[in-house]
């Protein structure tokens, strides 16, 4: 049995694997997973940690923005605070106050220069139309434009002229009076017997003719029309 | 090893704690305040530098009412900030007395026209012809802005010269109607005014 012993080969000494009991723990008692646990402990911990510093960064970076946000508001209102004081303040409230009212007046005066006719050029250049030997008792001009005249001369060839005269009344070739009418004529005797003859003339003044007293000079009306005298004279006549 | 480990799962659950409290403080309450704060100062801003825009045209309105100088003066006579009889009669006596001429009366009234500046101004003036077309002239050159609107023209036994005006005169319209959008944009306690 002994030889027998000796002539076999001897068999590899194998470690028997650790008997694991139902807790995972081999025969001596320590845990044979502690090492993979501790690795997968640690990559977990670090990705919460990273997230966590990360959430408490982003809030605190907020935090931080609103705050700033907040101070540079208060910076603009105390800005703005001095600025409206400078604009309510006396001078620049005097100067909102006149530059108003200067806008205003100027608006109001270029609508009212545009709707004005000037008498002041139309008058003279309807006498320089008036002939000598007319005599105007009244002149009438509306707001519309319309113009009513009566008076007297010698005949009815000179009222015929004058009514002519009126009509034909043209600046750059457009008549100044238009619709102009003869509504009435007749002969009567004056105060010493001898003949008159009274008329009465309406027409429409052309207010988009633009006229100046330049323009007198340029008039040249009928040998016997005169001018400037015939309200006068009118006048005179005491009508 | 013990507690190793469960020092190890508190510092996780720990981490974890403090991520989503930081998340719901930074969600629930710095981000309303910071769209707050965000909303007041874009809101601050347009303000300071609308304040900054009308300060800057104030500034620019006063030197160009500086180089008109007595152009202002004139322009505020012509066109009035209200109604002013009182200046309107003494205008039309000055210029009557300049030009030899008499006023029997004047009657003021309200053009009666909604919305509209204008003063009528009725009156009649005899005198000389010469006189008479001195007082058209002064009367339409006046620095006091008067438009005649009617007038008759008739003569009297004394050889005198009768005409009958109807004028107006004008007065500034209400600024607030002239005034325009840029105010709006304007804080409450600068809006109102100049463009």
């Amino acid at each position: 049995m002994g030889e027998e012993n000796a002539a076999e080969p001897a068999a590899p000494v194998t470690t028997p694997p650790p008997v694991v009991d139902a807790e995972g723990k081999d025969d001596s008692g320590e845990e044979f997973s502690a090492i993979e646990d501790e690795k997968r402990f640690d990559f977990a911990a670090m990705l919460n940690w990273i997230t966590a510093i990360l959430a408490i960064s982003a809030a605190v970076f907020l935090y931080l923005l609103s705050k700033d946000l907040a101070t540079k508001a208060t910076t603009l209102e105390n800005e703005k605070q001095v600025v409206v004081a400078q604009i309510t303040g006396t001078t620049y409230s005097k100067v909102e106050q006149q530059a108003s009212s200067f806008k205003s007046a100027v608006l109001e005066l270029q609508n009212a220069s545009q709707s004005r006719y000037l008498m002041k050029d139309f008058l003279p250049q309807f006498y320089a139309h008036i002939a000598k030997n007319v005599v105007l008792g009244n002149v009438s001009i509306s707001d519309n434009g319309e113009i009513d005249l009566d008076g007297k001369t010698d005949s009815y060839n000179s009222i015929a002229k004058q009514f002519l005269a009126l009509k034909d009344w043209a600046v750059g070739g457009n008549n100044v009076l238009t619709n102009v009418e003869l509504l009435s004529s007749a002969e009567v005797a004056g105060e010493k017997g001898k003949l008159e003859a009274s008329f009465a003339i309406s027409a429409t003044i052309d207010k988009s003719i633009s006229l100046s007293t330049a323009d007198i000079a340029a008039v040249s009306p009928d040998p016997s029309v005169s001018g400037t005298d015939a309200i006068e004279s009118g006048g005179t006549d005491g009508q | 090893m013990d507690n190793k480990r469960n020092s190890g799962i508190f510092f996780n659950i720990f981490a974890v704690v403090l991520s989503l409290a930081s998340f719901f403080v930074a969600w629930k309450m710095i981000l309303p305040q910071y769209v707050i704060n965000k909303n007041h100062y874009a809101k601050v801003d347009a303000e300071v530098n609308a304040a900054k825009d009308k300060l800057e045209s104030l500034k620019v309105a006063k030197t160009s009412l500086d180089n008109l100088g007595t152009i202002v003066d004139q322009m505020f006579i012509a066109i009035p900030s209200e109604k002013d009889d009182p200046n309107i009669i003494a205008e039309l006596e000055a210029i009557a007395t300049k030009n030899n001429a008499y006023i029997p009366s004047i009657q003021i009234a309200d053009s009666g026209s909604a919305g509209s500046s204008a003063v009528a101004v009725s009156f009649s003036v005899s005198g000389g012809f010469a006189d008479m077309q001195g007082f058209v002239n002064s009367l339409e050159n006046d620095l006091k802005f008067f438009s005649v609107k009617s007038l008759a023209i008739s003569g009297n036994k004394e050889g005198l010269i009768n005409l009958s005006f109807q004028v107006e005169a004008y007065q500034q319209t209400d600024s607030s109607l002239t005034s325009t959008t840029q105010s709006s944009t304007l804080p409450s306690d600068v809006s109102g005014g100049i463009e």
